[in-house]
């Protein structure tokens, strides 16, 4: 008879362990946690490292995604976590008064993986990491690609702290193991959809903190400015045709629809079909990955729509439908983009607005970022920034509006009184 | 309306009338499908727009070459060759899990009913020219612009015998009362044909409790639809399974309709004609279908999951080319469903149209 198959440590364990690590993390300091994680994130992102050429395969199969796009997400949204940025974001937060210090880190961060995160799970559970938490990641056993390697990379990097970063999987409706998870955590970080975040909102004890970061989609704005001529547009359908390959369009950051000013040199339906020829050079360097079934059909209706409500630019991976006017349309993903025509600036609260919380990035071109401001509804916090930038958010990106340690770390009030001063005006 | 649409309507009761006993004339159907498209082309203004981006330039040369409509256009545009004063009904999807309900006006409802006559007297009632008929279903004259409901009142007078037994709503009295009839069918061995919605289905059958009847050899159920967030869902098997269970039939008297609101003919499975066969839908002769490659849309052999196509001759004055949302695999003894296909399952943080809406009405 066989010996039964090794079983991996209970969620209790992993979690004592990870617990138990709290001193070691916190007494490498900052500077030290920065240096371990930007060494895994280099190997990770490294193509000629053996756990980077296995990050690239295991991201590419298990997301869907072409080689060359899983290489480009490790390239660019890895390689950026240098020591030097980590260890200046580690410094960033700053005291809200004078006589506040940083407290002790929370011991446990919980960070829930539930949607298709791949490569943003590096900053997931990096940020808890770098400000000194341990962090158990909870995953699917679908998504669970760059999390486990991750995990490699940190424990080959310091063996010490190996227990400060440990993956674990169980089912979804498994209610007993997440309650024993979330029982041990000071701090639950959730990535997912509305439904899952309420859901597990509710399982969290009140002695922790909650950080939810929901489902989200992008949206391009095309000024005048960028419209001049036709190489100034050329050049910005380019960088828009980027941000809309990359990750396929599946990403929170992703555009999903572009408004182009009426009025300049180059029409809204001339750079939408501008836009049409850049992203199939896109996919040329960056092949879109399969599509699935149930994808294809909502494609196929969605370009239906799109040509009967306007013009459809369809190529071989990829379409832009271009209408003069109307509702947005969300696409499906997989580089199916609405342009619509608008008549500046002030067109956008109307489209904005709906989206509310949903909204995580603005791409703007041909408009300075600081005249969109005004027209940001009051629901609405998205990263405003260039296209061809918006699935590349720098180390300090803001998460939904708020820094990237928000909840993080914790300061505790120290009013000296030593020499008794306050007693005795008392 | 147009001397080519007229005869265009005589050649599809002619067809019709050539497959209602289940012969199939495919050569002549696809020509007429054809001939059907292009004037549809010409008459239908967003599905000339949307065929001609889609063709872009080329000529079509048979039935696959012509670009099947999604059935979403029908929620955004209004899809007829007619204009709206001359409808006489407008059908309407249910729009319980959209915000926008598809739209299929009618100016004539001539095909429709001989179509829905030939299908149903197929693979409904091959065996009974009438019986009683039990309904879980509103009535037209309650919710008109279903097209369900049209087309089972419409049962009525074709294959009705007696005063039809309606059970809805499902409110308690209703539910005595079909208990009744249910029982009344088992002591006077009078066989009945149960017809309605999944959904209603499943409430009927929650609300019946512990009641469970052995329905006369010859009864039937015709169940339909989806249940579309209205009742508890069942897989197709445990949804058989149980109606096998409360109402006493056999499987092959359970059987499944296939329709929508953008089409006006009807897919059944056979089971009642050939109980031994496997259990596939059937398209009767004059509809045409296939599985299509969500991206190239070009036909999948057979065997192979894709996005069900449908070619409805009887759409005359709408389109009959229907590109459906719905997954499916094709084989020689028919066609089985393979549920919706939702943009929900995108894989990724992107949040979905579904999601979005969902979150911000």
């Amino acid at each position: 008879m066989s010996d039964p198959a090794p079983s991996e440590p209970s969620v209790r364990a992993l979690a004592d362990a990870a617990i138990a690590t709290g001193p070691a993390l916190v007494a490498a300091g900052g500077v030290g946690r920065a240096r371990w994680l930007a060494s895994a994130f280099a190997r990770l992102s490294d193509p000629a490292s053996e756990l980077g050429r296995e990050a690239c395969r295991t991201i590419a199969a298990r997301a869907g995604l072409s080689v060359p796009m899983a290489a480009w997400g490790l390239e660019t949204a890895l390689a950026p976590l240098t020591f030097e940025a980590l260890a200046a974001l580690e410094a960033l937060p700053m005291p809200p008064h004078p006589s506040a210090v940083r407290a002790h880190p929370p011991r446990l961060c919980i960070v829930v993986l539930a949607g298709n995160v791949a490569i943003a799970a590096a900053r997931a559970v990096g940020w808890p990491l770098l400000f000194g938490i341990p962090v158990i990641a909870k995953v699917s056993s679908r998504d669970d690609a760059l999390a486990r390697l991750l995990e490699a990379a940190l424990a080959e990097s310091a063996p010490a702290l190996q227990h400060a970063f440990r993956v674990v999987h169980f089912d979804a409706d498994d209610e007993a193991q997440r309650t024993l998870l979330f029982s041990r955590a000071d701090v639950v970080s959730v990535y997912g959809s509305d439904a899952t975040l309420a859901s597990l909102r509710a399982d969290v004890p009140s002695t922790a903190s909650f950080i939810g970061h929901g489902h989200g989609l992008g949206l391009a704005y095309v000024g005048a400015g960028a419209l001049a001529h036709g190489e100034l547009a050329r050049t910005t359908a380019r960088a828009l045709a980027l941000d809309t390959a990359a990750y396929d369009q599946r990403g929170c950051l992703s555009p999903h629809a572009a408004l182009v000013e009426r009025g300049a040199s180059v029409t809204p339906e001339a750079f939408a079909e501008l836009l049409h020829h850049e992203l199939a050079l896109v996919r040329e360097t960056l092949p879109r990955g399969p599509l699935p079934l149930a994808s294809g059909s909502a494609q196929l209706s969605w370009r239906g729509i799109g040509a009967i409500r306007g013009r459809l630019f369809e190529g071989d991976g990829h379409a832009v439908c271009f209408e003069e006017q109307g509702p947005l349309r969300i696409g499906p993903g997989y580089r199916n983009l609405q342009v619509i025509g608008c008549d500046g600036l002030h067109g956008l609260p109307a489209y904005l607005a709906p989206l509310g919380v949903h909204l995580k990035c603005l791409g703007v071109a041909g408009v300075d970022a600081k005249a969109v401001r005004p027209m940001l509804p009051a629901q609405v916090a998205p990263r405003v920034c260039p296209l061809g930038t918006m699935q590349l958010p720098p180390v300090d990106a803001l998460q939904d509006g708020i820094a990237p340690w928000e909840g993080l770390v914790r300061w505790l009030d120290l009013s000296d009184d030593a020499a008794g001063e306050t007693l005795r005006r008392r | 309306m147009s001397a080519r649409r007229d005869e265009l309507q005589a050649s599809i009761l002619t067809l019709i009338a050539a497959c209602k006993d289940g012969d199939r004339h495919d050569a002549q159907r696809d020509a007429l499908l054809l001939a059907l498209a292009r004037h549809q082309m010409d008459a239908v203004a967003p599905y000339a727009r949307y065929a001609a981006q889609r063709l872009a330039g080329r000529t079509p040369s048979s039935i696959v070459d012509i670009p099947a409509l999604p059935t979403d256009a029908f929620r955004y545009a209004r899809i007829a060759s007619r204009p709206e004063q001359d409808d006489i009904r407008r059908f309407r999807s249910s729009g319980t899990t959209r915000d926008t309900r598809s739209l299929h006006p009618f100016t004539d409802l001539t095909l429709y009913d001989v179509a829905a006559e030939a299908a149903a007297r197929y693979a409904l009632f091959p065996d009974r020219p009438r019986m009683p008929l039990v309904v879980l279903a509103p009535g037209a004259d309650e919710l008109p612009d279903s097209s369900l409901s049209y087309m089972l009142d419409r049962f009525a007078s074709w294959f009705g015998e007696g005063p039809v037994h309606r059970a809805w709503p499902l409110g308690r009295d209703e539910i005595a009362q079909l208990s009744a009839r249910l029982a009344e069918a088992e002591h006077t061995n009078t066989p009945i044909a149960l017809l309605g919605t999944s959904f209603a289905f499943v409430h009927a059958i929650d609300a019946l409790g512990e009641a469970r009847f052995t329905l006369p050899s010859g009864s039937r159920i015709m169940q339909t639809g989806g249940f579309k967030g209205r009742s508890r869902e069942l897989s197709p098997d445990a949804m058989r399974a149980l109606l096998m269970h409360v109402f006493g039939i056999d499987a092959p008297s359970v059987i499944a309709e296939y329709g929508m609101t953008e089409l006006s003919s009807q897919l059944y499975e056979t089971t009642v004609r050939a109980p031994r066969a496997p259990r596939r839908l059937w398209a009767p002769g004059w509809v045409r279908v296939s599985v299509v490659h969500p991206e190239s849309l070009l036909p999948l052999p057979e065997g192979t999951l894709g996005l069900v196509r449908i070619d409805d001759a009887a759409n005359l004055d709408s389109v009959a080319c229907i590109q459906t949302a719905d997954l499916g695999v094709l084989s020689e003894h028919g066609l089985t469903l393979h549920g919706r296909a939702a943009d929900a399952v995108a894989r990724g943080c992107s949040i979905t149209a579904d999601q979005l809406l969902s979150t911000t009405r």
